[in-house]
């Protein structure tokens, strides 16, 4: 019983025993009781085991082979790089490494030697500086090395290697050389330019040939335990080896293997004041869920919650009870030493969870708290952090560093990766799990912990959920093996992935390179935020329209990657750039022979852009060098992936072969960044302009050959081209011809470009309606028999300030255009869903917009922050708060300003406040609608489909405009007019009577949408909450249903209000 | 030789036609099932020789054989999916009623007030277990929070009441009339007149649902919806129900095609819809039932449901496995005549549950089946089963004795 793959299915004994169906039951039980207690060690079972696998004697004799999971400088002040891991039994380990000396490199004055050291040296005029100075050099030698930048003929020449006594001693000397006023500089011509500028811990890595999350092997004797006295970690196995000692292993082969690393999830519930925020100096944390798993099992091993005050049991999982919130945080820290995860996730844990339990614990004044790390006497300290990279934007957050296991915060892995409406985690869980969550307001939060055991169990279960969402994400995005392979591919330690920008990546692997063939790269100053523009990709002007024809998509595969490949542009193949060429008014001629360079004209080409590189012949640029071989990885990882069976190594094999398409990517970007650590914009500039060059040869090759001069029967026209793509209409209406055409051209494009560039026939799109630059949407097939999918971009149905109807209606649209290929009825739904409108038959759901209330002065004012201004007045307890998501709709308050018209949902639905039809139309619907339907209609036609429909509708609404809400003044259902009392009773006037039952009969259509509506929303909630028994109190605001199930609860009573008026009319 | 038509005072139960408000959620039926049917479930003697009873789901330990009540929760993998319908109506197309929710891996839960454990065992796979059956289970926790079931207890059956005055004669009973807009006439209905005219021991005829068939859904705005009744049909009906009222009292309960509530239990349809028949409402000739529908005929009691329940109860049983007459005779074992409700089949938010059995009726029919059937229900308590196909589709009545309590079908052909 102890089997875990047992836990779904029935015990076999019980299936055993069903078929013998002629005993009685109660012997049946009896056997059953017999079978279940020779299996079942009752106390074994009841705990969950915390502890790893214990050491087996012996093991300090033998190899140690583990997975590490980070490196870091142990200090700045001892040469240690401290790795943590995990061996391929579960046992943890602290390693050491030591002895290695952090250095750098300078230029070597002409004609230096050895001998020439002291006495530049002794030239420092000031004896304190001097001895300072050279009490932190270990060592220099004279090395043979080449810098990275520019073609300087292939010649190495003399650089010193500093090295430093200790990591933090190489910025010290650094600073020196970088002086221009240093002696050295003034007096013995040392440059100022300083080489290899690189952190400690990714020097040592890269000079030891490791990458992150790689395996490491320890020989036998070669290493050193530390005796449990001296410990300083919580790991089973602590030693130390010298640095060139270790085996770091290539991830290939059985090293792409993973160790069982833990994962803990968890999840925190704090008890709030109404209307505020929970605050960690006021707000006690009441209840922490946790679940643990090892990476790749399918379930957790471990599933507990800690919680304050009473808590009745959970099947499944361990409940910890305390009296004190002291006790509870103790207990929850030492819970985290005793399972001693590899790695921490949550959801927004950064930024609230592990801040919160720090800053609480503080509060409590319960010091012993914040050391939970894998170093016993490092205290869990909080640092501001401010977070700046060009392609993820800005953001501050709060880091904790908690040495030796890895922090993931989901959130900040799904924001990076996708584009959603919002990130809250109900609309991730949605998004990508398919399930709504239950979403538990914090006033509530307080009244469920106040209540009893039952309703703290409540909580414990949701916090149960919340805690073990993350870990399913994770999974399902296959976060954890997608990191660990960008890890792998790019050399860094994973926590770089998160914390830090796109750049490092592409330094390390081009460190690591310049390592291998004795490179040197310059340390640039970084010339602070000059944003020097350049030149991007090209752009096919659209022709717009919506086509009816198959239009076949024409891909260069890695365009950007086989650009720099195939011209052999690099750092190192530079010889000058156009601008500063002509700036000097030197021919390249004279330029070259100015430089001594051997170079004739066929050694070098001029790019589009007017800079000046060398062929590969003469010198293989290494970018190229290390974009090739990123490629061919990514061939093998792909083909490995086609032979493996394991879904596990397939899931890495993919996480492999996709991170190394993404580092090729971003080499191209790393060149052109200009605020980074080495932009070239004669690289960057070069490739775009090698790039829109191509894409107008492939249009004009393409428009050439297939036309009707040229024997086809169409001309072919390409109607839209974008940085590596073009689309062509051949004119065919044959699905499949333009399918072989495309082929056909792709093969013959691909012909006329310099090998590794390659034109490939991707996909048609059939009908397809371009809409405008980066806009378009069509049917995608990539076979004659059926469409794949149906494929948009840039129209907005994930924009978060629209609402739901722009989303329902855009994607209704589009189905009748594309796939129904009926723009009549795309057009007859759209004036439907005007009148709707207008006619306030909108669900109101359908119109919530919400913006989160990041601070409370915004410059300007906007609706969300105004309203939450208003309802702030209305009523504190139930106002939104800072972080809060603010839904509202924009209602007819008397103004012009729609910031005075937001309100608040549910208030709009208790007052029956009437809906400004008129914003959603111009400011929410027209746009988008204009965007897709002037194509297809022209601009005129477009124009009158979103007005001439409004304006026929107001006229039959005129004096009616909003019939729901006016019945308060008993009107006739048949006529409208006034009713008079006491001829006319009921429902209907006098004149109206025969008319009644028409009339009670129309009432139904409504009355049968909402009936099912009620039926269906609240029996959902109730099964996603896990519970029949308990009211529903879900407040997720996010989630589409919400709004709608108070909505279909006040709609209900009206209608039977209105259709009770019928009883009196008979 | 026109023998005088006896009229028999008969009791329709409104229980079903009140509606409360909408203001509240559906906790509260399945709380008040609970609490009421708990008290009436025995576990068998042995039960409590060899486990504990626990209060509580969440007592249970792990490796104790014990026993514990509450309601069956069953999680279909096929149910009706609300974000998916709401997409759906707004793409134009009205969102289908799965035939089969369940599959064999669905997961089942045990709830009562105060929390859930998941079922296991194998009777999981022999039970027909459906959402809001109230039960106890006898079983062991295992490691895994699963609890092995082994067996059941239901509560037990609803009282019957003695029958003591000797009634002497039939009622008839038709369900599915589904009348449409299209103009002919149905010849078969004629010769049923004249068969009531003629056979003055039928002193009533209660028609179970479905008298007219349901409108297409229609685009309303922008979504497809379901659409009012068409008006023909309904002045068929009010045409037709007026002739059968000249010869006998008709008891008009309303089905899911009829223009009434969708929820169940439905209320009856409005007498604004019809214009002949209003004074017959008034005077009672025409009795405007609920459904489901008690009705007492001078001490003999029926429960008569159009199909909902039942109909419900079969996209449950995705193998197959029940006619329904065993669904019918499982309601009255479960102590409740639509246990599904509302988790499937949509109801109001009633405080107190409706639906639960306070007695057991001495006829228990269903209308719109697909045959005519009957089965005596239980050993001194006798109930009997019936089953009433389609008239549209069969042209049959059934005719019941009130006295014997035997049945009869009466097929009208072209």
């Amino acid at each position: 019983m102890t089997d875990e793959s047992t836990a779904l299915k029935r015990p076999a004994s019980v299936d055993n025993v069903s078929k013998e169906k002629k005993k009685s039951t109660f012997v049946e039980k009896l056997e059953f009781e017999a079978t279940q207690t020779q299996t079942i060690d009752v106390g074994t079972i009841a705990d969950q085991a915390w502890d790893r696998p214990p050491l087996s004697s012996g093991w300090d004799r033998k190899p140690i082979i583990f997975q590490q999971i980070d490196a870091q400088a142990a200090s700045y002040d001892s040469n240690i790089v401290r790795m943590f891991g995990v061996t391929e039994e579960g046992h943890s380990v602290m390693c050491d490494v030591v002895n290695f000396q952090h250095y750098f490199y300078v230029p070597a004055p002409a004609n230096f030697s050895e001998e020439d050291i002291r006495p530049m040296i002794d030239s420092i005029p000031d004896e304190n500086e001097r001895k300072d100075f050279i009490s932190r050099i270990a060592a220099i030698e004279i090395l043979p090395k080449q810098s990275i930048w520019q073609y300087n003929g292939g010649n190495k020449s003399a650089f010193l290697k500093i090295v430093g006594r200790t990591p933090k001693d190489i910025s010290y000397l650094r600073t020196q050389i970088e002086n221009e006023q240093n002696a050295m500089h003034t007096q013995y011509g040392l440059s100022t330019m300083t080489y290899d500028n690189i952190s400690y811990e990714l020097r040592c890595t890269i000079d030891c040939g490791i990458v992150g999350m790689s395996w490491i092997t320890l020989p036998a004797n070669k290493y050193e335990v530390v005796e449990d006295v001296d410990k300083q970690s919580t790991c089973q196995m602590e030693v130390r080896i010298d640095y060139r000692e270790l085996i770091a292993h290539k991830v290939e082969g059985e090293w792409i293997k993973s160790a069982p690393l833990r994962i803990m999830s968890f999840d925190i519930e704090c008890s709030g004041r109404k209307g505020i925020f929970p605050e960690p100096q006021i707000d006690p944390v009441i209840t922490i869920a946790c679940v643990v798993q090892v990476q790749g099992s399918s379930r957790p091993f471990v599933r507990n919650v800690f919680t304050l005050n009473t808590c009745d049991a959970i099947v499944g999982s361990e409940v910890f009870e305390h009296e004190t919130e002291n006790e509870l945080l103790m207990h929850w820290a030492d819970f985290v030493r005793k399972v001693d995860p590899d790695v921490m996730i949550g959801y927004n844990t950064t930024n609230f969870d592990f801040p919160y339990l720090i800053d609480r614990a503080e509060a409590l004044g319960e010091n012993s708290f914040p050391y939970f790390s894998r170093l016993k006497n490092v205290r869990q300290v909080l640092k501001d952090a401010k977070f700046s990279s060009k392609a993820y934007g800005n953001s501050e957050s709060r880091v904790v560093n908690i040495e030796g296991r890895l922090q993931i915060d989901l959130l900040q892995y799904i924001r990076r990766e996708y584009k959603l409406r919002s990130y809250t985690l109900n609309n991730v869980s949605a998004r990508f799990l398919g399930e709504q969550k239950e979403d538990v307001q914090h006033s509530m939060i307080t009244e469920l912990q106040a209540k009893g055991p039952e309703t703290r169990r409540r909580l414990a279960v949701y916090c149960l959920k919340d805690a073990y969402l993350p870990l399913r994400l994770l999974d399902k995005l296959m976060a954890f093996v997608n990191m660990t392979e960008m890890a792998r591919v790019t050399g860094v330690p994973m926590s770089f992935l998160l914390s830090r920008g796109q750049q490092i990546k592409v330094v390390s692997q081009l460190f690591r390179k310049c390592l291998e063939i004795d490179m040197v790269i310059p340390n640039l100053k970084q010339n602070g935020g000059s944003d020097e523009k350049y030149e991007g990709a090209t752009v096919i002007e659209p022709i717009r329209g919506y086509y009816e024809d198959p239009i076949a998509t024409l891909d260069f595969s890695s365009l950007y990657p086989s650009i720099m490949m195939a011209h052999n542009l690099c750092y190192t193949t530079l010889i000058i750039e156009g601008p500063t060429l002509s700036a000097s008014g030197m021919t390249i001629d004279g330029y070259i022979k100015k430089r001594g360079l051997n170079l004739t004209p066929q050694d070098y080409v001029k790019t589009p852009n007017g800079d000046y590189f060398v062929k590969s012949d003469v010198q293989h640029g290494i970018l190229p060098i290390i974009l090739k071989e990123l490629l061919s990885a990514r061939k093998k990882a792909k083909d490995d992936l086609k032979k493996e069976k394991d879904p596990f190594k397939r899931a890495i094999l993919d996480g492999r072969q996709l991170a190394l398409k993404i580092s090729a990517n971003s080499v191209y970007g790393f060149t052109g960044a200009t605020v980074g650590k080495l932009p070239c914009l004669a690289i960057s500039s070069s490739v775009t302009g090698y790039g829109r060059d191509m894409i107008e040869a492939t249009k004009n090759f393409v428009e050439k050959h297939y036309s009707k001069a040229n024997g086809y029967e169409h001309d072919s026209v390409v109607i839209y081209g974008d940085t590596d793509s073009v689309m062509v209409k051949f004119g065919t209406k044959s699905l499949e011809e333009s399918m072989r055409l495309g082929e056909e051209a792709a093969d013959k494009v691909s012909d006329i470009f310099i090998n590794p560039i390659k034109l490939e026939f991707e996909k048609v799109y059939y009908p397809y309606l371009l809409i405008n630059k980066k806009r378009y949407a069509g049917l995608l097939w990539t076979n004659s028999n059926k469409y794949d999918k149906m494929d948009t971009k840039g129209i907005e149905t994930v924009r978060r300030d629209n609402c739901q109807l722009v989303q329902y209606v855009v994607e209704t649209v589009l189905q009748r255009i594309l796939i129904d290929r009926d723009p009549e009825k795309a057009t007859e739904f759209v004036k439907q869903t005007i009148v709707d409108l207008l006619q306030n038959r909108v669900d109101l759901s359908l119109l919530v917009i919400s913006k989160q209330l990041s601070r409370t002065d915004y410059a300007g004012k906007q609706a969300h922050s105004e309203l939450a201004a208003r309802m702030q007045k209305r009523d504190p307890g139930s106002a939104p708060v800072l972080g809060d998501r603010v839904p509202y709709v924009i209602v007819n308050y008397s103004s012009d300003k729609n910031y005075d018209k937001s309100e608040d949902p549910t208030f709009v639905l208790e007052n029956d406040l009437t809906i400004d039809t008129n914003y959603y139309l111009e400011n929410q619907l027209k746009n988008p609608l204009q965007r897709i339907f002037e194509p297809i209609l022209g601009a005129a036609k477009t124009n009158s489909l979103l007005s001439t429909a409004q304006i026929r509708t107001r006229t039959v609404t005129t004096g009616d405009k909003f019939s729901k809400f006016a019945v308060k003044t008993q009107q006739c259902k048949g006529c409208r007019r006034p009713l008079r009392k006491p001829f006319d009773t009921g429902a209907v006037c006098e004149n109206c009577a025969a008319e009644a039952g028409r009339l009670y009969a129309a009432e139904l259509t409504d009355l049968y949408d909402m009936e099912t509506k009620f039926g269906e929303l609240w029996s959902e909630c109730q099964s996603c909450q896990n519970s029949v028994e308990h009211d529903v109190i879900c407040a997720a605001q996010d989630c589409p249903i919400f709004f709608m199930r108070r909505k279909v609860q006040k709609d209900l009573d009206k209608k039977y209000n209105e259709l009770k008026k019928f009883d009196l009319s008979w | 030789m026109f023998s005088e038509r006896i009229r028999i005072q008969v009791e329709a139960s409104d229980k079903f036609q009140h509606k409360p408000g909408y203001g509240r959620q559906y906790t509260n039926i399945y709380q008040d099932r609970l609490k009421v049917l708990k008290k009436y479930i025995k576990v068998p003697s042995d039960w409590k020789q060899l486990a504990d009873a626990k209060e509580r789901v969440l007592d249970l330990q792990i490796g104790k054989l014990a026993y514990c009540t509450g309601v069956i929760v069953r999680k279909p993998a096929n149910k009706t999916n609300i974000f998916n319908d709401l997409k759906k109506t707004y793409h134009g197309v009205k969102p289908d009623h799965p035939l089969k929710y369940t599959t064999d891996n669905d997961e089942i839960y045990l709830e009562d007030e105060h929390g859930r454990i998941l079922l296991g065992g194998a009777l999981c796979d022999k039970e027909f277990l459906v959402t809001g059956i109230v039960a106890s289970i006898l079983g062991m926790q295992t490691t895994n929070g699963v609890f092995d079931a082994v067996d059941i207890a239901y509560p037990s059956l609803a009282p019957i009441s003695d029958i003591s005055t000797e009634i002497h004669g039939k009622v008839a009973i038709l369900s599915g009339l589904n009348l449409d807009d299209v103009d002919h006439e149905d010849l078969r209905i004629t010769t049923l007149l004249e068969h009531l005219a003629l056979t003055p021991e039928i002193v009533a005829l209660i028609i179970c649902g479905n008298s007219v068939k349901s409108a297409d859904p229609t685009l309303v705005g922008s979504r497809m919806l379901r659409s009012p009744v068409n008006g023909a049909a309904m002045s068929k009906l009010d045409l037709l129900l007026a002739s059968f009222c000249r010869v006998l009292p008709v008891f008009l309960m309303p089905g899911e095609s009829d223009p009434t509530s969708t929820a169940f239990p439905q209320i009856s349809i409005h007498p604004t819809l019809f214009n002949e028949c209003r004074p017959l409402i008034a005077d009672k000739t025409l009795n405007m039932g609920t459904n489901p529908q008690f009705l007492n005929f001078q001490g003999i009691n029926m429960l008569g449901i159009s199909n909902q329940s039942i109909d419900d109860l079969h996209r449950y049983d995705h193998n197959d496995v029940f006619s329904d007459l065993d669904l019918m005779e499982k309601t009255l074992n479960w102590r409740h005549i639509a246990p599904t409700s509302p988790d499937t089949l949509w109801s109001f938010p009633y405080l107190e549950d409706p639906l639960i059995l306070q007695e057991l009726p001495h006829l228990y029919f269903v209308g719109n089946a697909s045959a005519l059937k009957e089965r005596e229900f239980g050993s001194e308590k006798k109930v009997k089963l019936l089953t009433v196909p389609s008239f549209s589709s069969t042209g049959i009545v059934a005719v019941v004795d009130l006295n014997s309590m035997t049945i009869e079908s009466l097929e009208i052909k072209d």
